[in-house]
């Protein structure tokens, strides 16, 4: 064997057995997933759908669930018959979804032996599926397709996608575009709507209802051919195709409903609004709402109707009319308030008092509407307008005064929420008045709102906060390891314990007690060596300073499943369990020694952190604090942990700072470990270590 | 508030309306009298006295009278030392000047020879002493000094210590200059001229400014006095000065010493009515001196010819200013005569422009080829090159009137709505970077979308004034996130839909032009309460009204009251969008710039410069070439109801559309033919990638559109930036640059797009190669492609030379090398 080959082979046993080892570690990296086709299924149909991200090798389940503001999606609904990692970056999943199964979005995520996905959107609806076919860019090439369809397309750069459906007879032809609503990219959607001699009829990019989705009707009196295309706004589409579903056939699209909210244990008549035109009405749909309808909206307080598709039964699977079946929900309002509508404000009876809910309408340009109720001093209470959030075109501002007085306060927009919210304090007893007008002083048949006056109440809650910016969570507990993460918490008080619910089997966690003057918790997971690999949704309890009992606390996470210019979140789901596994142990460990002395206020400690790596391993760890206690600041650093590395190298240290107003006490910390790998990461945490933190010395204090 | 007279072009009182239009129209200019031995009589046909009535208000009141006698030819020469005057006693007249002797009315009559002209006379009063004006004398003549200018005093720092606003555009902070800064050192009240006023100026000690002021002037002496009364001020009590006006408003000279001479005269309208002679106390410059100079400024201020051209002259009073025009004539031009051969005009355009052409005693050029004129139609209405099918239709056409219908098939294109609405997106500033893509593309279609619907022009910019909403539903409100301080809005309005500059009189009155702060801080009110929010998508912006807030005046501190420009204060309810009130005003058919503006756009466009040139810098300092014939297009417009498409397709059936090039070097601004012009960015990428066939699309970009129609958000190819197309950073047009550079030269040379589209398999050269043309058909074709015309013989034979008998891929390098020759040829890269 000349020299030459030999190296070559050389070089290239190298690269495999380096790229082994390397894919091996990798195979740790949590799953993560980018998209999904297709995007929905039909009621009564089997669908593959194939699953694409990265670290999607050895997926064990593919996890259902729905999305807030619907029922709990049950195991019958969508049956998982297979599923199978392809390749690293494929899943392939067939679903069955079974033929009553209920309409509306469902969030998927992918368990591999190694973690747990973020979440992409299913959608269940009542037309067939059809794919996109490629040569259709031109009128002349239009895919032909039936009209109680879905189509599911794809839009590369300077794509547009041509269909032309055939109408046998005079009726209202839908078609609703659902792109960034599919969750996946920030795709803009334009449809275009010609008649058969190519005249154009509708052209439409952004609507209130479908946010950067549009959706159109054309009224077509003769039978003939229409044809409709597809397209990015600004003809950018992506390499691998932005998706987008296209939803046609003669569904009613209603956009609103009057009233704009129900009450949770009732049966409630919607009159349904903005079939076509603002101000048409497209008759009534009565709906039982549960008595758990809050509880499972989200923390929303919204409840998503797909007009049509329920009637008098609860969460109805039963659909009269498929066709009928508007394809996207609209939401109400749930809340237990009674309503008062729209009258005369002048009337001096029965003025409501708080706590109260008011609807209405600002029906012309310019117009401004009162509403009174009454109020005694001292009430704190909090005035918020639900508006925007139904998709109302209202953008309201809200002031509040007694009647023919000074305003007292006023609001517009909240945060990043057109709807604005009002807190006030009374000054004194009596009828108090909000007005409530539009910012651009427009109106119309569908500018409704609702005013919800209640006093303000403290409402526990806890947040996930997510491991990093721009990152979505879920929890993974390797194997005879742990797993770290945060949660803010409001309206707990120092001293509260809190505790992780429904864990998976074979894993313990500890109680974290509020500290005073912090709301920020860090929760660590064991799982057992031998736990099986496993999932949970896990919920949160707490127990209130010297009390035993324990009640649960509202939590959620956040997801930001599309993001727009510099990272802003422009579409994000709830959920209010926290999905968590228990995967594959990891090929290292750290360890934390817990320092010697005490911590200092005014002063800083290191913490020594070892590593001990698996035959093997040979990464980088990123090393961090998950929580320190109040007034303490912990810095970052790394090591490498490389079983070829001396014991020195495997070694480093973590800076702890306590400032001057550092709590004083004994707290458990621990060390998170995280490693990057290909397209994403993993971590762990390390077992507690206590730290112990004193005010300064008498003698030192006096001397300064 | 006192309603001023409108001033901007020219016009003027009536009265002095009256006298100019005596003597401007019929005889288009004043001119000095003729060699006898020229085609016109020299006989007087007319006397005119300038100004057309004198009145005295006071005792320091001494008006110039000016005597103007009028030959056949309509050439006027100054007799104001040959005539006689007749008073009644009520005045004495010396050297050119009367001063009042008793209180009356009458008249003055002027005899010379047998002809005899009387004006109204009137003398108020003569016994009111005579006392210095601070504001009417003391700070004009410290303008015309120079002390005040932006070099010297006027500057923001000052010189010195001493600092005075420019122009005089605040007295009161002037005078507190003056009066009593530096414990008042600046005067001496006790010794007049021991006054560092006086001392500095005349160079008595040493001055930075050097000698700007005579002893025993009357510059000297209007200080002197008012010292020595104790330097009061009068400011705020005095009538306000509302116009000036600079007589003759138009003359022709000529270069015969005899005949090259004419004393100027300058008034001072104010609100009361007075009107006083300030020729002595006027700032004058001559825009060209080298054409005409300005002449014995501290005694008789003249006009005197120096060379053939036209030049503009400059008063400056106060915080007004006049043009006059002046042209002149080398005694060479004496015997021009227009030929009679030539058709009489038919258009709007072409009367206009003869009449000018006549008094510049210039000769059209001849109609231009066929060739000629349907690559310039093409590049001036749709921006691209006609494709050769196109070319050799249009010049096998025999058809009557072909040229005619040429026009009205590009004005109906897609394409030229495309090329208007580029125009139009630079005015408006639509780009990315302040409006967001999603932004940016919505203001970009929804432009487009009016140009294209035809929609009348003042309904589209009274819809941008008064955009209310989303910027995603409501496009036209994009035009407040471009600009949101109101003072910026407001110079954006102006700059985009008048042609006005207002930016100077930010900080001061404005020095070439009418405008002054209050004006400045009037037209900014009208934005002071549009307000903006994020909407609900992060990149959104919710435009909206206030009815409360106020835009502070930069000099005063005090909130500004909403004023139009013309001077009138709108009564506007509370909650009323000032935005609606302006927008009617600006939009109205008798708004004294709108119609103008988007007349003279539309002009430039076709005919490559417009009637004012930049057509965004409207000042009385840089008046129109053809006043007349811009009104008459602002009146057509309007009376098409802002029909673009309709006006554009008027102005190319012009005879002045259709004429040839002029040589280089050549007057432009007199349409006696078109000036060649390099094509513009756009063009010259499409001209390009018609020319080579090869097309990328950038991304962003619907396929097979072309460059002027890359909406905003388009990753733009670097070509473009490279040769000039506006980075839209503000809405001068300015910022579209046509100015040659070394990096363009190279690029054309040398750039790897250019090599590559020449090659391309996929391209023009490629095909024709390929196929069965013979050399001479394949260079045919490349020259009809980039010229719009066949290749002549001797061409044919030379490239024949260079092509050979070459096969394969050697003839398709030589093809290339050919086409690379063409596009950097200068027929190619310029419009003719």
């Amino acid at each position: 064997m000349n020299p030459v080959s030999r190296t070559l082979r050389w070089a290239l046993w190298t690269a495999m057995v380096l790229g082994c080892a390397a894919s091996g570690l990798a195979a740790q990296v949590w799953p993560k997933t980018t998209y999904l086709r297709p995007h929905g299924a039909c009621r009564g149909t089997t669908v593959n759908v194939e699953i694409h991200g990265t670290n999607l090798g050895d997926a064990r389940e593919l996890l259902v669930r729905s999305a807030p503001g619907y029922p709990t999606s049950t195991a019958r609904d969508i049956e998982v018959l297979a599923l199978k990692s392809v390749k690293d970056s494929t899943v392939l999943a067939t679903l069955r979804v079974a033929p009553d199964a209920r309409l509306g979005t469902r969030q998927l995520r992918v368990r591999t032996a190694h973690g747990v996905s973020g979440i992409e959107f299913f959608r269940i609806g009542t037309r067939p599926h059809v794919a996109e076919r490629e040569d259709n860019d031109a009128p002349e090439t239009a895919q032909k397709i039936e009209l109680e369809s879905c189509i599911d397309g794809s839009l590369q750069s300077g794509d547009i996608d041509w269909f032309e459906v055939d109408i046998d007879r005079p009726l209202r032809l839908r078609i609703e575009v659902l792109g960034v609503r599919l969750g996946d990219a920030p795709i803009d959607p334009r449809l275009v709507i010609v008649d058969a001699d190519g005249a154009q009829l509708r052209d439409v990019d952004d609507t209130m209802f479908g946010r950067m989705d549009p959706l159109a009707y054309v009224d077509v009196e003769r039978p003939g051919r229409v044809r409709f295309a597809v397209r990015d706004t600004g003809w950018r589409g992506a390499t691998t195709g932005a998706d987008y579903c296209v939803e046609v056939g003669t569904f009613a699209r209603p956009r609103l409903s009057k009233p704009l909210a129900v009450r949770p244990g009732t049966t409630a008549t919607l009159r349904l609004l903005g079939d076509g035109a603002d101000s048409d009405d497209v008759g009534l749909n009565e709906i039982r709402v549960p008595s758990d309808a809050l509880e499972r909206s989200g923390g929303l307080g919204l409840m998503a109707v797909h007009p049509f598709a329920t009637s008098n039964l609860p969460w109805s699977t039963r659909i009269e009319s498929p066709a009928r079946a508007a394809p996207t929900p609209l939401h109400v309002r749930v809340s237990d308030l009674a309503t008062t509508f729209e009258r005369d404000p002048e009337a001096e009876a029965d003025v409501p008092a708080v706590p109260c809910a008011f609807e209405g309408c600002i029906e012309r340009p310019r117009e401004a509407d009162r509403l009174r109720f009454r109020g005694k001093k001292g009430d704190r209470l909090r005035i918020q307008v639900v508006a925007r959030i139904l998709r109302s075109p209202l953008d309201a501002v809200i002031s509040i005064r007694k009647p023919r007085d000074r305003v007292i306060a006023s609001s517009d927009d909240t945060g990043t929420s057109v709807d604005p919210v009002l807190d006030v304090t009374l000054p004194s007893d009596g009828a108090y008045e909000v007005t409530i007008t539009d910012r651009i002083r427009s109106g119309g048949p569908l500018h409704r709102y609702r005013v919800e006056v209640d006093r303000v109440k403290r409402r526990p809650y806890a947040r996930v906060l997510p491991p990093g910016r721009n990152e979505d969570h879920a929890i993974a507990i390797p194997r005879g390891g742990r797993s770290g993460f945060r949660v803010v918490t409001s309206g707990l008080e120092a001293g509260t314990r809190c505790r992780l619910e429904g864990l998976p089997p074979g894993c313990t966690s500890e109680v974290c007690t509020v500290e005073r003057g912090a709301s920020i918790l860090g929760f660590v997971i064991h799982a057992r060596p031998d736990a099986g690999l496993s999932y949970a949704s896990l919920g949160l309890s707490v127990s209130a300073p010297g009390e035993d009992a324990w009640q649960p606390l509202r939590i959620w996470q956040v997801s930001d499943l599309v993001r727009v210019t510099n990272n802003q979140p422009y579409l994000r789901t709830i959920e209010t369990e926290l999905p968590a596994a228990v995967v594959e142990e990891l090929p290292f460990d750290i360890k934390v020694v817990a320092p010697s002395e005490p911590l200092v206020r005014g002063e800083a400690i290191s913490l020594s952190v070892r590593a001990r790596p698996a035959k093997g391993f040979g990464e980088t760890l990123r090393l961090r604090v998950l929580q320190a206690p109040p007034g303490i600041s912990a810095g970052t650093t790394s090591l490498r942990a490389s079983e070829k590395a001396s014991e020195k190298e495997r070694e480093a240290q973590l800076e702890l700072r306590a400032n001057e107003s550092a709590a004083i006490g004994t707290f458990g910390i621990h060390v998170m470990a995280r490693v990057y790998g290909r397209g994403g990461f993993y971590e762990c945490a390390s077992d507690v270590v206590k730290l112990r933190i004193v005010a300064k010395p008498e003698a030192e204090v006096g001397t300064k | 508030m006192s309603h001023r007279p409108l001033h901007a072009w020219s016009r003027s009182s009536v009265a002095v309306s009256l006298a100019a239009a005596c003597l401007c129209i019929g005889t288009p200019v004043l001119a000095s009298p003729e060699d006898p031995s020229s085609n016109e009589s020299s006989s007087i046909v007319a006397l005119h006295v300038v100004p057309p009535f004198v009145r005295l208000d006071d005792a320091s009141d001494a008006p110039r009278i000016l005597v103007l006698a009028e030959d056949r030819g309509g050439v006027v020469r100054d007799v104001t030392h040959e005539a006689s005057y007749d008073t009644g006693g009520l005045a004495t007249f010396i050297d050119g000047q009367l001063e009042g002797a008793r209180a009356g009315e009458g008249k003055l009559v002027v005899t010379l020879g047998t002809r005899r002209r009387s004006v109204p006379l009137e003398v108020r009063s003569i016994d009111q002493p005579k006392s210095v004006s601070y504001e009417r004398e003391v700070l004009p003549t410290l303008t015309r000094a120079g002390c005040n200018q932006g070099a010297c005093h006027g500057a923001a720092a000052g010189k010195n210590g001493f600092s005075l606003s420019l122009f005089g555009y605040d007295p009161e902070r002037d005078h507190r200059a003056l009066t009593y800064e530096w414990n008042g050192r600046r005067i001496d009240l006790l010794e007049p001229a021991k006054s560092l006023l006086l001392l500095k100026p005349c160079r008595d000690v040493t001055h930075g400014g050097g000698k700007r002021i005579e002893p025993r002037t009357d510059a000297y002496r209007v200080l002197h006095e008012w010292i020595f009364e104790g330097a009061p001020s009068d400011v705020g009590t005095l009538p306000r000065l509302v116009d000036l006006v600079v007589e003759p408003s138009s003359l022709v000279l000529s270069t015969r010493p005899e005949m090259a001479r004419v004393p100027l005269i300058v008034r001072a309208i104010y609100a009361d009515g007075q009107d006083r002679d300030v020729t002595k106390l006027a700032l004058l410059t001559s825009r060209d001196g080298a054409v005409a100079a300005i002449d014995d400024l501290d005694s008789e201020p003249t006009i005197v010819a120096k060379s053939r051209g036209e030049s503009i002259v400059l008063a400056r009073f106060g915080n007004v200013a006049a043009t006059a025009r002046v042209l002149v004539h080398e005694p060479e031009s004496d015997a021009f005569v227009w030929p009679a051969d030539l058709p009489p005009p038919e258009t709007l355009v072409d009367r206009h422009v003869e009449g000018r052409l006549r008094a510049l005693r210039t000769l059209p050029a001849g109609r231009c080829s066929d060739e000629t004129f349907v690559r310039r139609a093409f590049v001036d209405l749709v921006g691209m090159l006609p494709t050769v099918e196109e070319t050799r239709a249009f010049l096998a056409s025999t058809e009557d009137g072909k040229r005619a219908r040429l026009v009205e098939d590009l004005v109906a294109r897609s394409e030229f709505t495309d090329y208007l609405a580029l125009e139009w997106a630079e005015a408006l500033r639509i780009e990315a970077r302040q409006l967001g893509d999603k932004g940016a593309r919505a203001f970009d279609e929804w432009l487009r979308a009016q140009i294209s619907a035809r929609r009348p022009f003042d309904a589209v910019v009274r819809e941008l004034l008064t955009a209310t909403g989303s910027t995603f539903a409501v496009p036209a409100a994009n035009l407040f996130v471009v600009e949101r301080d109101p003072k910026l809005i407001a110079e954006h309005v102006a700059q985009a839909f008048l042609g006005l500059r207002l930016q100077c009189a930010q900080c001061h009155d404005h020095p070439f032009d009418r405008w002054t702060m209050d004006d400045y801080y009037g037209f900014g009110a009208f934005f002071a309460r549009v307000n903006q929010k994020r909407g609900e998508d992060y990149r959104e912006r919710i435009v909206y009204p206030r009815f409360s807030g106020e835009l502070a005046h930069a000099r005063t501190g005090k909130p500004a009251t909403p004023e139009f420009l013309s001077g009138s204060s709108p009564k506007i309810d509370r909650n009323e969008d000032r935005r609606q009130v302006l927008a009617e005003w600006l939009t109205a058919k008798d708004n004294p710039w709108f119609a103008k503006n988007l007349a003279n756009r539309l002009f430039a466009r076709v005919f490559g410069r417009g009637l004012v040139e930049p057509v965004d810098d409207v000042r009385i300092s840089n008046p129109p070439s053809h006043p007349e014939l811009l009104d008459a297009l602002a009146a057509r417009l309007v009376e098409l109801e802002w029909d673009v498409a309709r006006f554009v397709t008027e102005l190319c059936k012009s005879d002045a559309y259709g004429r040839a090039t002029l040589p280089e070097g050549a007057r432009v601004d007199s349409f006696a033919g078109r000036a060649p012009k390099r094509l513009e960015a756009e063009v010259m990428f499409e001209a390009i990638r018609e020319l080579t066939g090869v097309r990328e699309r950038p991304r962003g970009a619907a396929p097979e559109s072309r460059a002027p129609a890359f909406p905003a958000g388009v990753t733009l190819p670097r070509f473009l930036g490279l040769f000039g197309r506006s980075a839209r950073e503000s809405a001068c047009t300015c910022e579209r640059s046509e100015q040659p550079n070394l990096a363009q030269v190279l690029h054309l040379l040398h750039g790897p797009e250019i090599e590559a589209s020449l090659r391309s398999p996929k391209g023009r050269l490629a095909r024709l190669v390929a196929g069965s043309a013979t050399n001479d058909e394949i260079v045919d074709e490349l020259f009809v492609a980039a010229y719009s015309r066949s290749a002549t013989e001797a061409e044919q034979k030379r490239l024949a030379a260079v092509i050979g008998d070459a096969t394969g891929l050697a003839r398709h390098a030589l093809f290339a090398d050919v086409l690379w020759a063409i596009i950097n040829s200068k027929e190619f890269l310029f419009e003719q």
